[in-house]
């Protein structure tokens, strides 16, 4: 190993280097006035035996990270470290990371076992420890009685399956999952999580998943990086994405929320207090101190606000709508500024809340559950 | 299923188009009777060809005896059968690139290799006769063999092409994934979703080089003589009933041929 | 980079068979023929190199007489002129009987439309010999046309069928229909026919509705048709010298005449020129209506 790559490996707490160490990753498509920057200088690391989520809307570059990491696309600049180990001038075929398609790529001319068998035959494996592996993974999949079968003769949920064995057989050190789910029915998709979970624990590969559901990264994964316009804009677990987003987009993405914005508290000082413009104070548990004139945008989940009567201690708010769903229902307020909000209430709670559209509310919210983002 | 157009039509209806029935069984009427006609006469017992006396297989029989149609149908299948194979070989070879690769001159490429079916045919037949000529290159079966693969190429190309632009590109990238290197990627994985592909474009390109006439004509020598030369030949005579046969026994040849060939393209279209 | 270089390696050892077979028995012989048809012509067949002119594309117009003096000589010219004609002629009357056609395919259930491409598509695979030998068969004195007229006793002599520009017409229509109909059914069978129903529903007749709604959509397929139709006919071979006869040369038996009984190869190469440079001005103009027609698709 050279000296170089020694610095940039950080020693991580099993003492083993991290899967995947990517460095100022540039990838540009196209040149001149139609280039395109589909990563802007991304870098992460991915520990071992983790579920790491890529998140994003479509054309943020996460597929195109995957596609680096898998070695289809050449990065414009930059390093990707596979266990300590430069893979950058490695070809697919030679790198040990394999990858589940989005719509599978399963090779419609072999039978399932046929697919199942395909990398372990490339990498000349024993004819012995091939049968082995296939129906090992064939078991693991739960699709033994599937073996003979072509791939245009199964379901749709079958061939995820497959995909997923194929990938598998030859105990890749990475597997990478692009949107696998996205073809699957609700109901399917929702059997699939469980069990791409289970074989994850089962296997202790490390997955990266790419996909564009946030009820899917927050379900499945150990830790999310949510990315936009070619860039990484926060790292962390699923519930550090979701109650302390560090963005307007990350906020925004995941969930609903509420943006308030919010300026300095008149004692002007006192760390962690904001004022909502005619409104009143609110208070936040990790806030930043606001300098001096300077406003911030506060972010609320819907669901963390309680509604009650005017009182002492509440903030002020006016009734626009009232939406029913069920298990829930939605108010939609305004606040004397102008500012519109949404709290989220169960309905299953003992007392209903009696009020009507044009009714005054107090409103009140956790100093813990509001999130300071910073304006970007 | 009931047949086109004899369900009494409603005024309104998108579909329907009063004549056009009409217009198109005229159409199939035009096109196939002359077919027939010629199969028929065939068959016919007379020598003056056009008055049907009597059923006979007598004409086909003194095809089969003559040396000089023998001869004339192996060159044809001699020469038919290198110059597709050799086409369809040179045409796979390009297509897995052009239909995947973008490079600058990929446009000239494609234009150049179209040139035998956007021009008439007999300018580069007689261009290539003019080349060969000074070149010194001796007239007869190897200049014919030349001449058929180059006009043979885009009937081969252009449907290999259009099947691999057709393919997932994720199959060559899965392939390289579960560790294939090019060339097991393309034996293994392309090769086997486009061979019926390839198959039907050799087909056409073997039919194609059967059937020619204008290339052989302008390239051929001493000894190269194959069954449309041949054919030529004794119709600027006169009308005989071996033509009728041969001619007969070709058509039903390129119909089986165009027919496998059409079954293929439509298997994997599947 | 290693792995970046690698595609350009088996890019040239792909395409290059290809490419170079192309260049040396398609580009280099056109380019050679347009060079030959400005050298001199050797009388025992043949060129004379070096001796530099335009002798050969003169010949299209004017004959050089014995004594040496040049007068104006339109007959080549005239062969010219028959073959546009005629290929225009085919190129309507296909265009004219290719469009039902089309659009009744295009009309069809899916299943009917497989077989019915299948009916059009199959006679263009066989012999071209073969299939203008049997109209020799059918246009000829004591042909089946023939015979049935007088059988019928419609007529009372032979009627000449043979060896005139109509069976040459009919020939290249014959030949080459089936370039028509398919572009015109694929432009067509793109359609949804909801636009019709639209255009009913807005008052539309019929023949509104096609002028209207179906030709314009239809009109890239159109020209596409009669491209494809009007080029191999101008430069046809076999059709006009089986059923014209030595009256109805076109510029393709010229070409050929060259190369035989004439023995001059700088004027088969200046028609051979002249016949490219005719392919290339229709390609031109269709793709110059391709393009507008895409602008004006979007």
């Amino acid at each position: 190993m050279i000296i170089g790559d020694a610095v940039s490996e950080p020693a991580s707490s099993t003492g083993k280097p991290d899967a995947i160490a990517a460095t100022s990753l540039i990838k540009v498509f196209g040149a001149g006035d139609s280039a395109f920057k589909a990563l802007d200088n991304v870098s992460i690391n991915i520990r071992q035996n983790e579920f790491f989520t890529l998140l994003g809307p479509s054309g943020c570059g996460k597929t195109t990270l995957l596609r680096l990491i898998a070695g289809f696309e050449q990065p414009t600049s930059g390093t990707i470290l596979l266990n300590g180990e430069n893979i950058i001038d490695l070809p697919p075929f030679k790198r040990p990371v394999n990858t589940v398609f989005q719509n599978y790529a399963l090779f419609p001319h072999m039978t399932v076992a046929q697919n199942i068998s395909f990398g372990l035959e490339m990498q000349n494996r024993p004819k012995a420890e091939t049968k082995t592996i296939v129906d090992e993974m064939l078991s693991l999949v739960r699709m033994e009685s599937m073996a003979g079968r072509r791939i245009t003769e199964i379901s749709g949920g079958q061939q995820q399956r497959v995909a997923l064995a194929r990938a598998l057989a030859p105990k890749p050190k990475l597997l990478l999952l692009d949107e696998p789910l996205s073809a699957l029915d609700l109901q399917l998709r929702k059997d699939m999580q469980l069990e791409l979970k289970r074989l994850q624990l089962e296997t202790g590969i490390t997955f990266i998943f790419v996909t564009h559901d946030q009820e899917e990264a927050l379900t499945m994964s150990d830790r999310i990086a949510v990315m936009d316009k070619g860039q990484i804009l926060q790292v962390g677990t699923p519930r550090d994405i979701y109650d302390r987003p560090q963005h307007r987009f990350v906020a925004g993405f995941i969930g609903e929320i509420n943006l308030v914005q919010a300026g300095p508290s008149g004692s002007a000082g006192e760390p962690g207090e904001y004022t909502i413009d005619q409104t009143g104070h609110i208070r936040v548990q990790e806030g930043k101190a606001a300098q001096q004139g300077q406003s911030v945008t506060l972010a609320i989940r819907p669901e963390c606000i309680s509604l009650s009567l005017p009182a002492e201690g509440t903030l002020p708010g006016t009734i626009s709508t009232i939406v029913y769903h069920g298990t829930d229902t939605i108010y939609h307020y305004t606040l004397p500024n102008g500012t519109a909000m949404r709290a989220r209430c169960q309905n299953s709670t003992m007392t209903t809340l009696p009020f009507v559209a044009g009714d005054a509310i107090g409103w009140s919210v956790d100093s813990r559950s509001v999130s300071v983002l910073e304006d970007k | 299923m009931s047949l086109p157009g004899f369900k009494k039509p409603y005024k309104g209806d998108a579909r329907h188009w009063p004549g056009i029935f009409i217009a198109t069984a005229c159409f199939f009427a035009y096109v196939y009777m002359p077919i027939i006609i010629l199969i028929i006469l065939s068959f016919n017992e007379n020598r003056t060809v056009t008055v049907w006396t009597g059923f006979s297989l007598e004409w086909y029989a003194l095809a089969f005896e003559n040396r000089d149609i023998i001869r004339a149908a192996t060159n044809s299948l001699i020469i038919a059968s290198i110059s597709s194979i050799s086409a369809t070989i040179l045409a796979t070879l390009a297509a897995t690139r052009m239909a995947t690769d973008k490079f600058n001159g990929k446009t000239a490429f494609n234009a150049m290799i179209s040139l035998p079916i956007t021009v008439p045919e007999i300018v580069p037949a007689v261009a290539t006769l003019m080349f060969f000529a000074s070149v010194g290159f001796t007239f007869g079966l190897g200049t014919v063999i030349i001449g058929h693969t180059i006009f043979c190429l885009p009937f081969a190309y252009l449907p290999i092409r259009a099947r691999l632009e057709g393919m997932d590109p994720r199959m060559a990238e899965a392939a390289a994934d579960l560790y294939a290197n090019p060339i097991r990627a393309f034996y293994r994985v392309t090769l086997p979703q486009i061979l019926p592909g390839v198959l039907s474009g050799l087909i056409l390109a073997f039919i194609i080089s059967l059937d020619d006439f204008v290339t052989t004509f302008f390239l051929g020598g001493a000894g190269s003589t194959t069954l449309p030369i041949y054919i030529f030949g004794l119709v600027r005579t006169g009308v005989t009933p071996e033509v009728n046969a041969i001619s007969s026994l070709m058509l039903l040849l390129s119909l089986v041929l165009v027919s496998l060939s059409l079954f293929l393209g439509r298997e994997q279209s599947r | 980079m290693r792995a970046s270089t690698r595609p350009l390696v088996f890019r040239i050892l792909l395409i290059g068979p290809a490419a170079l077979a192309m260049c040396l028995f398609m580009v280099i012989p056109l380019m050679l023929m347009g060079w030959i048809s400005i050298q001199g012509r050797d009388y025992s067949g043949g060129v004379l190199w070096g001796e530099i002119g335009f002798d050969a594309y003169t010949r299209l117009f004017f004959e050089r007489e014995l004594d040496g003096t040049i007068a104006l000589n339109l007959n080549y010219f005239k062969i010219i002129l028959r073959s546009i004609w005629l290929s225009a002629l085919t190129m309507t009357i296909s265009l004219v009987v290719g469009f039902p056609v089309a659009l009744f395919m295009a009309t069809r259930s899916q299943r009917w439309r497989a077989v019915l491409i299948f009916m059009v598509t199959l006679p263009f695979w066989t012999n071209l010999l073969v299939r203008n030998y049997a109209w020799i068969l059918l246009l000829r004195d004591h042909g089946t046309i023939n015979n049935t007229l007088l059988w019928l006793g419609v007529i009372s002599e032979p009627l000449p069928l043979l060896h005139n520009q109509l069976a040459v017409a009919i020939g290249l229509t014959y030949s080459f229909m089936p370039f028509m109909v398919l572009p015109i059914y694929s432009s067509l069978e793109k359609i949804d026919f909801r636009l019709v129903e639209a255009s009913f529903d807005l008052y539309a007749s019929r023949w509104q509705t096609l002028k209207r709604v179906i030709l314009p959509l239809a009109f890239p397929g159109m020209v596409a048709g009669c491209i494809l139709v009007f080029v191999p006919s101008l430069g046809s071979y076999v059709t006009p010298e089986l059923l014209g006869g030595g009256k109805t040369l076109m510029i393709g038996n010229l070409i050929g005449l060259q190369f035989g009984a004439a023995r001059n190869w700088p004027f088969g190469a200046a028609l051979g020129m002249f016949l490219l440079l005719l392919v290339l001005i229709a390609l031109t103009s269709y793709a110059r209506n391709y393009r507008t027609n895409a602008q004006v698709g979007k």
